[in-house]
């Protein structure tokens, strides 16, 4: 499970997270929502050891900081937002192979089995068919699949998302939802898209200006007193067939 | 077509243009003579050929031939690991200062003289401790960062404070004898290589490709970004580090030996892509023979273009790369807006 204590983030203009202290279950989905702004992606970011700052994260009782880069990339995957990639070469296949890379040995390849598992998981995204389509000719929605093929090829435990349904049409948000309900181990998933949260995840984390607002299952986060304050606009909520359904 | 086939295919061609080359130069020497010269050295078979032949081909033009495939490989494969740490298409192995520094150093020694002592080793030894004062003056600002943009950034900055040192000693020459042999220099030129120049500078090439073929699948990870690449675990900071001291070694190494020879180690690594695809084992590969066989026809076109009189080879081929990095560019984005 992964814990936060007392976690507090700045930057020498403002302040982004004050004071938090939040847990994530472990085999449960979680989404982080909020509004623009309000510290999300920067608490996944202290979640996958990108920043440190004032306060504890500890991943099964062990601290974040103690555990090296290399090991941690055995079981947490990271999907985040890439800025300085120059990959526009490289083929779909080569770059979810690569989310093999921190099981490979040392100075060894990757093997059959690596490449079986790359495979596999181009199959359950759907991108098989852009196998041996070069980066640069991929549509944003079909390098997004590719790249969250990639992370799931790295067989975590704890999968890591930043926002993963941008640049995904409908039918592809929603198999990747599935596909995450399928995921056997702990998802923690940065949404904007609070109706997602409701159906799919089974915890959710609310935050607004740094802070977290409330914690617990999608009927007891995103009810319309508390998500009309956070947001701003009025919610009305439902249960239909079974489904929490938010309007606004 | 399979990347084995390219290999093998540049591998013959590299093979014989080892050979044909040797014939070039201020005397055209017919090609049995060359092949007899060579079987005589090296398979031990004593054939008729005139001793000054021999002497022009064994002491004059094969080590210069072989020092010109060593810096082809060299600033190939250093341009290629630029490219790699920056993610910057346009990095050449001369983006973190380290040849202006070299420059500045050579020209300080032959223009005000260096150490006397150091004799034929004066350049040289100058133009190192220039190349390696700029990339340390480099590591020192960069510090705890592992920026691309900002390692850049240092490099063009200490770039333009040595290539001003180097204009302000030139300025400063008495004779235009030094300012002539300064120039020289600085459009690099292969003229002077002798065998004892080929150990250590051949060492250090080979361990440095072999330093790339080792972290072939991490190089490649690197192409991800900084982020994503420690997300996968991997060590950016100490790989960059060890990039950015190994490839200084090289250059420093070549650059004190030859000069400042431009656009190799820009055009070769997109060639190296071209040819067999963006993974480092690949362009490894590539931009080695790729790297050889433009730079020996470049070394015989600098000698035979003005015969007997010799074009700096920095001349040439920038004179040659410049076109083909432009048709490189403009084939490579047609398709994008």
């Amino acid at each position: 499970m992964y814990t936060v204590n007392h976690l507090s983030f700045d930057y020498p203009t403002r302040s982004v997270l004050h004071d938090i202290s939040v847990e994530f279950p472990t085999n449960k989905i979680t989404a982080i929502i909020g509004p623009n702004g309000c510290g999300k992606s920067t608490l996944l970011k202290h979640l996958s050891k990108s920043i440190y700052s004032k306060g504890t994260i500890t991943l099964n009782d062990e601290p974040l900081e103690s555990i090296d880069s290399s090991r941690f990339a055995k079981f947490v995957s990271i999907l985040s937002q890439m800025h300085d990639a120059m990959i526009d070469d490289f083929l779909v296949k080569d770059i979810v192979l690569m989310g093999r890379y921190p099981h490979k040995t040392r100075f060894g390849n990757y093997t059959r089995r690596d490449v079986a598992i790359a495979e596999s998981y181009m199959e359950h995204i759907g991108i098989s068919h852009l196998a041996n389509e070069e980066v640069q000719h991929l549509s944003g929605g079909e390098l997004q699949r590719a790249f969250i093929a990639k992370a799931l090829t790295q067989e975590p435990t704890i999968l890591l998302l930043d926002e993963p349904t941008n640049h995904l049409d409908l039918k592809y948000k929603l198999a990747l939802m599935k596909e995450l309900q399928t995921f056997k181990g702990t998802v923690i998933v940065v949404l904007h898209d609070i109706q997602l949260a409701a159906t799919y995840c089974d915890n959710i984390v609310l935050m607004n200006k740094g802070r977290i607002v409330k914690t617990g299952s999608p009927q007891e986060v995103l009810t319309p007193e508390l998500l009309e304050p956070v947001f701003e606009i009025p919610f009305t909520t439902k249960t239909e067939d079974g489904i929490y359904r938010i309007q606004y | 077509m399979q990347n084995t086939i390219k290999a093998l295919i540049l591998g013959a061609i590299l093979i014989v243009s080892l050979v044909t080359s040797l014939q070039f130069g201020s005397t055209f020497i017919p090609l049995t003579d060359v092949l007899n010269s060579l079987s005589s050295h090296l398979g031990g078979q004593n054939l008729s050929i005139p001793h000054m032949t021999d002497t022009i081909l064994w002491d004059i033009r094969l080590p210069r031939l072989l020092y010109s495939i060593l810096t082809g490989i060299g600033l190939s494969a250093v341009g290629l690991l630029m490219q790699t740490v920056t993610r910057n298409a346009l990095a050449d192995p001369y983006v973190l200062g380290v040849s202006s520094g070299a420059s500045t150093g050579a020209v300080f020694a032959i223009i005000c003289g260096g150490l006397p002592l150091l004799g034929a080793y004066n350049t040289p030894f100058f133009a190192s401790f220039g190349a390696m004062l700029s990339i340390i003056l480099v590591l020192l600002c960069v510090g705890k960062s592992n920026s691309p943009v900002k390692l850049i950034l240092i490099g063009m900055g200490m770039t333009g404070i040595f290539s001003a040192l180097t204009m302000m000693i030139i300025y400063g020459a008495k004779h235009e004898a030094q300012v002539r042999s300064a120039m020289f220099w600085l459009l690099g030129s292969f003229a002077g290589i002798q065998w004892q120049d080929l150990p250590l500078s051949a060492i250090i090439v080979a361990l440095f490709c072999l330093f790339i073929y080792i972290y072939k699948q991490d190089l490649d990870v690197l192409l991800l970004g900084n982020q994503e690449a420690a997300n996968m675990g991997l060590s950016v900071k100490t790989l960059q580090l060890s990039i950015v001291i190994t490839s200084s070694i090289v250059i420093a190494t070549l650059v004190s030996k030859v000069g400042v020879v431009g656009f190799i180690g820009l055009i070769i690594p997109h060639l190296a892509r071209i040819t067999g695809g963006p993974k480092h084992k690949n362009t490894l590969i590539f931009s080695m023979l790729i790297g050889s066989i433009v730079m020996i026809w470049s070394d015989v076109l600098s000698r035979a273009l003005y015969s007997p009189e010799e074009i700096p080879i920095g001349v040439l081929t920038s004179l040659l790369g410049a076109p083909l990095f432009i048709w490189i560019i403009m084939k490579r984005y047609k398709n994008i807006g």
